[in-house]
């Protein structure tokens, strides 16, 4: 029994940590160069969650911001920097017929609003001029810090908006809207208060994709559920509690983004390469003029979670002067010029302004692979070891 | 603007009222032909729209309902309940019993009120319960109405009604959603009456001396909808008729019928307005409402005349205003509601049974429960009040609308009609006193050849026709007030005077019968009604004596007839459109009545024996052949309030007396405007067109000395 469970655990050492570095050959080098070079340039995320929408009939709404948030929160973003704003409380709605809870899909397995859940702006508070001085920044001394956007320079900012809208405007409550031009002018200014680093927003309401035409700061990736002149639709349907759930565009992100983890290497393209129109009901919008990096490039983690980069690592890198290595240097170029063939298909070509040329090249290193056989011999008996150790004490 | 453009102008505008002035009666009888032809049009498919839900938060059919056999088996229990009670009072303690125990705060109202109209006195006892909403603010209720006994025949009786109500009261105790109050009414003695006396105790309304009503203690918050179930005593039934107007044009918001009408049919339940019972699907499809096929000509033939036949039906309801259920009054107090009374199948044999033998044709409690907690379920996501949809509307069925944009225009037609053939009484009347104008249809002499000097013949021509026809505007003023004074004291004196005296008699009538004329009417056996219907006529026949002596002496230099056929159109004119606007059926009811005779009534023709402008007029006037003259009296007399209530009683079954009193009653008690309207507009009119069809003619060559004109 416990020879057995040895076996597998050496099996399994083996395959995961040695096997790769066996295969690892010279011409892998560069993506390891990439690796190193695409670590997250930011170091702290941050999450407005809006939803806009009163009322019983737009229960969808809040199931929606709700389940965004139950992600982000999986993913790593701690409340402290999350912001939530909820424009009804229908979980204490007396017309609930499950009192105090808030479900996502009709098998009422998973209670978004089960523990722990903690609204920022909650009922009247959710008002365009509230969403914009948390935005910029301008809001009064006395305002408490669970009720601010503390963001800086280094600041990714996952923005996710969903109510009912129209042509260019997302309606607040019953009252007011906000428009496509405030948004933008908003981002304008925490760009140039050095607010954020990058900015996803994303939307989910009718004509979505309206929303962020105007967006003219650089570093955001825009995403909307809608085309202009189309609905966004909900999806699952409640008879029990007698209101729909949940959204087209919300629920098919969320089924992708259920099998995404804080480790998750899964990019933004991924994403986009599920959705289907035909289940979602509409066509959604993707903008990238304004963001410098190839979607296949961008982790989702980079905005719906707060991956700590630690990374143990017995290897070293060994950082040549470019000179050294002209070839490795140049095959720098090519990530660059790779998905620009790869996006043509679904959004407009990406300037050659990316990120890694705006490295000065003559600071670039090319790495070499480089372990000698003593010390891959020593970790393998450091291996043997330990798995013994274990097996001793099993 | 220079004075030529001026002058162009004027000369344009002369032109086209020269045109009108000649062609203003064609004109308007034009107008009263389209505006009756268009009423035709009103039923076609084509012309209404389907019905769409308009308030978002009301979501019907979208929650799993529950109402099962349990409930219905609590509701076979309560009827027989009620069946083996006989008297009145141990099946009220029994309901009221029955709302304690189910926790339900429970409270009866005794009333009585005195008409002294009809010289009656009506008590009952109503019971009502309330269901606080467990988690609510409970400053919202809905309502759940059952009367003892069908509002429009005292003779059947609703206890199914009662069990159906009180069954539902038990299932809804045990559900959690509630966010609004629910209240549950058994109105008792006359059920329109008990509703009445509980709406304004509820709302608060000081209770004048006749109306003794106890006071409500257990209370709720603002009512947003009413529903009233009126089920009669058998085994199965066939369709649900929704009866809907309330008094004075008042309508239900048009979301309330459409969440019954999706719900009903989610259920298979058939649905009626008045029961009128359709050849013809209620909702055809894309293909059969194409009419350019003519396969679908027969279908859409049916179409029509059910749709007809529901406007017609469900118009003449909202015209009258007379009592169509108990949610009639509940209307007035801004409360949504409606009535659905179940017919009776066909087939149906004997009393109700929980466990029918076998198939059962048409439908029972089972469905109606799921209705009734489909259309409360989604009553309860209503927000603040009904207020997206329409409360004008026109329904050829229960599934499409006429809106108030497509059915005023035959109305207003109708009204214009009216106002055109007054203007041309005005203009006749005018016209007396200055020479016709040839201008319109003379050219300039033919010396003239340039344009320049045709145009300078305009030119003089025009101020030639100012200078005689508005020497002085005070003077003309003067003229005219001169000339309507005697008209006007016609007119207002005794016609509005009659009116008021007509709208008094209700009030003084019951009086009168005991002081007055000691033990006459009794002596000569009449009732209330007959009493004030005789006293009726003998103040209009007295006070067209009046106004006829007046007219002969004391008026004779000055009265004319056009001038009172114009206030008259005038009058009927602007009553019909302020009215058409809030009680469109009303207003269409007195149009239909009144526009085609009153258009038609003589203008006396005015005619120069030396039409030159150089010689004095000399006009002769005629009221029209003789025999014109008596068809029209005899159309006027037709049309007569007395004739038109015995015909009403004559199609609908009832005694002429019962509308009459049934009409002051529905004012005195309802706030119903059919009665102040028939003394303030349709009477007095109608003796103003007997006087004029009786005493056309005037004494004209005496006028220009009361003006003060020369010869």
């Amino acid at each position: 029994m416990a020879g057995g469970r040895l076996l597998t655990t050496l099996v399994a050492i083996w395959l995961c940590w040695v096997m790769p570095t066996t295969v690892t050959s010279q011409g892998d080098s560069h993506q390891k160069v990439d690796t190193f070079f695409r670590q997250p340039t930011h170091s702290n995320n941050w999450a407005v969650l809006v939803c806009t929408s009163r009322f019983w009939f737009n229960y969808r709404h809040i199931a929606n911001t709700l389940s965004m948030y139950r992600t982000v929160k999986r993913l790593g973003i701690p409340d402290s920097n999350i912001i939530l704003m909820l424009a009804d409380d229908v979980a204490c709605n007396p017309r609930n017929k499950s009192p105090a809870t808030i479900y996502h899909h009709p098998s009422q397995a998973i209670d978004l609003y089960g523990q722990n859940v903690e609204v920022d702006y909650r009922g009247y508070d959710v008002t365009v001029e509230n969403f914009i001085r948390l935005l910029t920044g301008r809001v009064k001394p006395d305002t408490p810090r669970s009720k601010r956007l503390l963001t800086d320079d280094k600041s990714n900012i996952f923005i996710y908006m969903t109510g009912h809208g129209g042509d260019e405007f997302l309606k607040f409550q019953d009252a007011e809207e906000i428009s496509s031009h405030d948004i933008a002018d908003a981002f304008a200014q925490m760009w140039e208060k050095k607010r954020y680093h990058e900015i996803l927003f994303v939307i989910d309401t009718c004509q979505a994709n309206t929303m962020y035409t105007h967006f003219y700061s650089p570093n955001i990736l825009a995403m909307g559920s809608s085309r202009k002149g189309e609905n966004s639709y909900s999806y699952l349907h409640d008879h029990d509690i007698g209101v729909s759930v949940i959204d087209r565009f919300t629920y098919f992100n969320l089924e992708y983004l259920e099998n995404v983890d804080m480790q998750s290497r899964a990019t933004f393209q991924d994403l986009i390469d599920t959705y289907d129109t035909n289940r979602i009901s509409s066509h959604p919008g993707i903008r990238t003029d304004l963001f410098p990096r190839p979607l296949d490039q961008v982790l989702l983690t980079d905005f719906l979670g707060a991956v700590q980069n630690v990374e143990l690592t017995t290897k070293y890198v060994n950082l040549v002067p470019a000179k050294a290595s002209r070839v490795s240097a140049e095959t720098l170029l090519e990530p660059s010029s790779r998905p620009v063939a790869k996006e043509a298909q679904s959004s407009p070509p990406i300037e050659p302004t990316t990120a890694t040329t705006s490295v000065p090249l003559s600071t670039l290193h090319a790495v070499q692979d480089h372990m000698p056989w003593s010390q891959r011999l020593a970790q393998l008996s450091l291996v043997v070891g330990l798995a013994g150790a274990v097996a001793l004490s099993l | 603007m220079t004075d030529d453009k001026r002058v162009r102008q004027g000369v344009r505008t002369l032109r086209v009222v020269t045109a009108l002035r000649r062609h203003i009666n064609w004109l308007s009888w034009g107008l009263l032909a389209v505006g009756l032809a268009w009423l035709l049009v009103l039923p076609l498919e084509l012309y209404s729209n389907r019905t769409y839900l308009s308030e978002n938060a009301l979501m019907p059919n979208q929650a799993r309902r529950s109402y099962g056999d349990a409930q219905v088996a609590a509701a076979h229990q309560h009827l027989q309940a009620l069946v083996n009670r006989h008297d009145q009072d141990s099946r009220v303690a029994y309901v009221f019993e029955w709302l304690q125990r189910l926790g339900y705060h429970a409270e009866t109202q005794s009333f009585q009120y005195t008409q002294t109209f009809v010289n009656q006195t009506w008590a009952g006892t109503n019971v009502h319960g309330v269901l606080h909403a467990p988690r609510a603010d409970t400053t919202e209720a809905l309502m759940l109405v059952a009367p003892w006994r069908f509002a429009t025949d005292p003779n059947r009786s609703n206890l199914s009604g009662v069990a159906h109500v009180l069954a539902l009261a038990q299932y809804f105790r045990e559900l959690n959603h509630w966010a609004k109050d629910l209240i549950l009414l058994f109105p008792g003695g006359p059920p329109t009456l008990g509703i009445e006396m509980w709406l304004r105790r509820y709302h608060g309304e000081a209770m004048l001396s006749p109306h003794q009503a106890d006071p409500l203690y257990v209370r709720s918050g603002v009512i947003q909808g009413a529903l009233t179930f009126e089920l009669p005593h058998t085994a199965a039934y066939a369709s649900l008729g929704i009866f809907h107007e309330g008094k004075n044009g008042q309508l239900p918001n048009l979301d309330l019928l459409n969440i019954i009408a999706r719900i009903t049919k989610q259920e298979n339940v058939p649905l009626t307005l008045h029961h009128i019972v359709r050849s013809s699907p209620a909702q055809l499809n894309g293909h059969q409402r194409n009419w350019l096929s003519s396969d679908n000509w027969p279908l859409l033939y049916r179409h029509y005349l059910d749709s007809l036949r529901t406007l017609w039906t469900t118009m003449a309801a909202q015209a009258t205003g007379l009592t169509q259920g108990t949610h009639a009054p509940f209307h007035r107090y801004r409360i949504d509601a409606v009535t659905l009374q179940a017919a009776p199948h066909p087939e149906a044999t004997g009393p109700a049974a929980p466990w029918p033998n076998g198939p059962m044709a048409g439908f029972h409690f089972q469905e109606l429960g799921r209705v009734t907690e489909s259309v409360f379920r989604s009553l309860n996501n209503l927000l603040e009040h009904f207020h997206q949809s329409f409360f004008i509307y026109l329904l050829p069925s229960p599934w499409q609308y006429i809106s108030i944009a497509n059915f005023i225009p035959p109305v207003l037609l109708m009204a214009a009609g009216l106002l055109g053939a007054a203007l041309g009484s005005w203009w006749s009347v005018h016209g007396y006193y200055q020479p016709p104008s040839s201008m319109a249809r003379s050219n300039p002499p033919l010396t003239t050849t340039t344009k320049q000097a045709a145009y300078d013949w305009w030119v003089q021509q025009l101020f030639a026709q100012t200078e005689t026809q508005f020497p002085r505007r005070i003077h003309n003023y003067a003229a005219f007030w001169t000339l309507a004074r005697p008209t006007l004291a016609v007119l207002v004196v005794f016609h509005l005077g009659l009116g008021t005296l007509l709208y008094l008699l209700p009030t003084i009538v019951p009086q009168s019968l005991q002081i007055v004329p000691p033990g006459l009417f009794a002596h000569l056996g009449l009732s209330t009604a007959e009493a004030h219907m005789a006293l009726t006529q003998g103040f209009t026949l007295f006070s067209c004596l009046v106004s006829f002596g007046a007219v002969r002496q004391w008026y004779r230099n000055c009265y004319d007839p056009r001038l009172l056929r114009m206030l008259t159109l005038l009058l009927l004119m602007l009553a019909i459109a302020a009215v058409s606007v809030v009680n469109f059926s009303l207003a269409l009811a007195l149009a239909m009545l009144t526009a085609v005779p009153f258009s038609l009534l003589p203008t006396p023709n005015v005619k120069f024996e030396h039409p030159t402008n150089d010689a004095p007029a000399v006009p002769t006037f005629s009221g029209g052949p003789f025999v014109w003259r008596s068809v029209l009296l005899a159309w006027v007399m037709a049309i007569s309030p007395p004739v038109l209530a015995n015909t009403m009683a004559w199609a609908t079954n009832q005694t002429w007396t019962q509308l009459w009193s049934g009409m002051v009653v529905e004012h005195q008690l309802f706030g119903s405007w059919v009665y102040p309207l028939l003394c303030f507009i349709y009477w007095p009119a109608l003796m103003s067109a007997v006087l004029i069809l009786c005493y056309p003619s005037l004494r004209i060559d005496s006028i220009p000395n009361a003006l003060g004109m020369d010869k």
